[in-house]
């Protein structure tokens, strides 16, 4: 009786031992454990696409009782697509404001070659415990790696954490666990400047009785500048002043960085590490920054819309500033997503 | 074929954790009661000791728990898993006797309150590894859902259990 007492309790102490090992080693970064979970996932998407058949059936009729799938999806989409057209807008906005900075500075570095590769999303988390991941049917295969973007239409939602030759899982970004080096994008209105320009009138000047006004006007973000004649006035007045010139521009703003991490579901994005000088304003919006976040290369290109800044407050006892990020994209109803196959050269 | 997955529970084993872990990564991990889902992999650890004692128990959880973390990612680091259900089955097998006599209720009402045992264990490994995301209302819904689907599904898997630890008719070996 004692002696099986003893074998159980040694049973369970060793058990306990080898488990604990494990988890120390994995917590640690263990190669021989991520190429078995790697192995191990492949091996198991054959019965896994069996019991995806087998069960689809049934996930239907649960979602058809309980959230109409179908017109979820649809409505995902439509939502998708509304943010797209934000996304791509901002997009152009980063990508604006690049061109100036790097026009002002002469100083062009190479940003590598992005490719993206389409993916559909085949299933969440496993257990319970497991949140914040999701699995899409993209693999080393076709050129995923651990650490590349996740975007859909409207934005970044997460980066890669596990990849096998078939499949990568991914983590979002509300995951306290993902960080991402970003930057602030926003435009801000210079002063206005108002100066003489004797030669903006193009036609000889009139007869002291007539005058002829013109405003130039700086068009947003293209400085171009367009001219409109005014009606000619009847004065009487003998003194003919110069005429002016308003020009007002929008500006890139400062760039500023900072490192943008997660902090649950449904809970806004928190950036950190900006200096509290900075010029931000809620509604600028953060894009990645293309630098890397830890000590290992960045896979993420620049200028990929993240989110949009809500509020800005100071952190008490340092010189930072911690913006509260809305994300552009939905991270809840994600069906496809688009792997971006970045390859940062030099 | 029939004949060499009867002759051993190492064989059996393998052939029901497929299968659970099948139906456990597709449909239960889509359908998800008050946003928990069910989990039959703790269900059959909970039952291999109920079922078979605690040293079958937890070398049945054990290794239900490995093969289990294969399928999952960082950050839940691997062995937690294994860890849990380990020690959920070594201490469901030490259960007395007289817990599992009488009607199927009473089984019934041991397991589930085994496997929301097991689900509160894993919150807190989870949360001693730095397991993110883990809020107390999650918590409690993976309580509840464990605990309704473990006395639900317990005749079903103590049976199942029974027949895969070629433990007869006994609840406990």
């Amino acid at each position: 009786m004692l002696d099986r007492l003893r074998e159980r309790r040694t049973a369970i102490i060793v058990m306990s031992v080898i488990t604990l090992l494990t988890m120390t080693l994995d917590l640690r970064g263990n190669a021989l454990i991520d190429r078995a979970r790697s192995v191990a996932t492949d091996l198991f998407a054959p019965i896994k696409a069996v019991g995806e058949s087998a069960s689809r059936p049934m996930v239907n009729a649960w979602h058809g009782a309980f959230s109409y799938e179908h017109l979820r999806k649809e409505n995902a989409q439509l939502k998708e697509q509304a943010r797209g057209n934000e996304g791509i807008a901002i997009e152009a906005r980063a990508s604006i404001e690049e061109y100036l900075r790097l026009r002002s500075e002469m100083i062009l570095p190479n940003i590598g070659t992005a490719t993206p590769l389409r993916a559909d999303v085949i299933g969440g988390g496993i257990s319970n415990f497991e949140q914040g991941s999701m699995e899409i049917n993209r693999g080393s295969s076709q050129g995923v790696r651990v650490g590349m973007a996740v975007i859909t239409a409207s934005g970044l939602i997460g980066r890669i954490s596990q990849v096998s030759d078939t499949r990568s899982k991914v983590r979002l970004i509300w995951d306290p666990t993902v960080s991402v080096s970003v930057k602030l994008v926003g435009l801000r209105a210079a002063p206005p400047t108002t100066t003489t320009a004797p030669n903006a009138l193009s036609v000889p000047r009139p007869a002291p009785t007539t005058v002829v006004r013109a405003i130039t006007t700086a068009t947003p973000r293209r400085s171009a500048t367009t001219t409109t004649e005014l009606p000619p006035e009847e004065t009487t007045t003998t003194a003919v002043p110069e005429p002016t010139t308003t020009t007002t521009t929008l500006q890139p703003r400062k760039l500023d960085t900072g490192l943008l991490r997660g902090y649950g579901r449904g809970k806004l994005l928190g950036v950190d590490l900006i200096d509290e000088k900075a010029d931000v304003q809620p509604g600028d919006v953060v894009v990645t920054s293309g630098e890397a976040a830890t000590n290992l290369p960045s896979l993420f290109p620049p200028d990929l819309p993240v989110g949009r800044v809500i509020e800005a407050r100071r952190v008490t006892g340092t010189t930072q500033l911690f913006l509260r990020v809305e994300p552009l994209a939905d991270l809840d109803n994600i069906q496809t997503v688009t792997v971006v196959l970045y390859d940062p050269v030099g | 074929m029939g004949g060499v997955v009867t002759e051993s529970p190492w064989l059996r084993l393998p052939l029901v954790l497929a299968v659970a872990l099948m139906f456990q990564t597709t449909l239960l991990a889509e359908v998800r009661p008050i946003g928990a889902s069910v989990d039959v992999a703790l269900l059959m650890a909970v039952c291999a000791g109920a079922a078979a004692g605690p040293l079958r128990g937890a070398r049945v959880g054990l290794v239900i728990g490995f093969v289990l973390d294969l399928l999952l990612t960082k950050p839940i680091p691997f062995g937690m898993s294994a860890l849990v259900f380990a020690v959920v089955g070594y201490g469901v097998g030490l259960l007395p006797d007289a817990l599992y006599d009488g009607r199927w209720v009473t089984r019934a009402l041991v397991v589930a309150a085994a496997s929301g045992t097991g689900g509160v264990l894993y919150a807190v490994v989870a949360t001693v590894f730095g397991v993110p995301n883990l809020s107390l209302s999650h918590v409690v819904a993976v309580l509840v859902v464990l605990m309704v689907s473990g006395f639900a599904l317990a005749p079903v898997f103590l049976r199942l259990m029974l027949w895969v630890l070629m433990a007869g008719d006994r609840i406990r070996a």
